[in-house]
């Protein structure tokens, strides 16, 4: 059977893991996790010791070629895209991340990055249940084996 | 006039969900806040294509099942993960089950 994987933000976040179907959701505190949004920041976080990059991009810019994609894949840093940041916004700042967002995925497919989908939640009630984040991935231009592949995975380092 | 083929018949999914939220919420309620995310997600062209529509809401279990078409299932979870509030309430909705009939989805799930 498939086992998901998340991530929160805190410890509240977790009420409901295995009501959602999770087999663990991780704490971003305990993992080398930074936040991608500008050039600078994601050149950074690929360059160093990180275990994942958590939304390279941001409503006013892609922010992500194929150059950083593939210093990230050389340095073995998963890219992740948060429903929380999405959620986050509104209006037309949600359709332009939610754009950019496809792209950057885009780049990873083409690239072959590590890639997750994640719910990073704030509170309990941010959380999604594993098959919505799967289709969140479908939403984000996954086709549904992809998707279910970036929900279930959990790579090198994470556990 | 000539019958509709059963191939060009559309294949339906049920989904049965479970409103978690700050509160109980009535059915009025949660449809309006459905229909909101369905139509600031996807629109009402996308609306009518996926074949949206809320069959029963159960107050007492804040359960209920909805209804899509079986190409939009996906797109459809991916869209009801933008529901936050509900009556200005912090709530979401965890997907309990998908199924093929409404007879096997109230079975599985006790609905």
């Amino acid at each position: 059977m498939r086992k998901y994987y998340d991530i929160v933000q805190c410890e509240e976040a977790r009420k409901h893991e295995k009501k959602l179907g999770f087999e663990k959701m991780l704490l971003a505190s305990e993992l080398r996790l930074k936040k991608g949004g500008s050039l600078e920041a994601n050149r950074k976080a690929v360059r160093t010791k990180t275990d994942v990059l958590l939304d390279p991009v941001s409503p006013t810019g892609l922010f992500f070629d194929t150059a950083v994609a593939q210093v990230a894949k050389d340095n073995n840093v998963v890219i992740a895209f948060s429903l929380n940041s999405l959620l986050s916004l509104k209006g037309v700042q949600r359709v332009k991340m939610l754009a950019n967002m496809q792209k950057a995925l885009g780049i990873c497919l083409k690239m072959k990055n590590e890639v997750m989908v994640i719910s990073h939640a704030e509170d309990e009630y941010g959380a999604r249940d594993a098959l919505s984040l799967v289709g969140l991935g479908v939403l984000l231009g996954l086709s549904k084996p992809q998707a279910l592949w970036v929900v279930s995975n959990v790579y090198e380092g994470l556990v | 006039m000539k019958p509709f083929p059963q191939t060009m018949k559309e294949n339906r999914r049920y989904l049965v969900f479970e409103v978690i939220g700050e509160q109980k919420f009535s059915k009025e309620e949660v449809s309006k806040a459905l229909w909101k995310t369905m139509f600031s997600m996807i629109g009402t062209t996308g609306a009518a294509a996926s074949g949206f529509w809320i069959i029963d809401f159960k107050e007492e279990e804040q359960k209920g099942m909805l209804r899509c078409n079986s190409e939009w299932l996906e797109f459809i979870r991916g869209v009801l993960c933008f529901l936050t509030e509900v009556n200005n309430k912090k709530a979401f909705i965890h997907i309990i089950r998908t199924s093929g009939t409404i007879k096997k989805a109230r079975e599985k799930t006790g609905l």
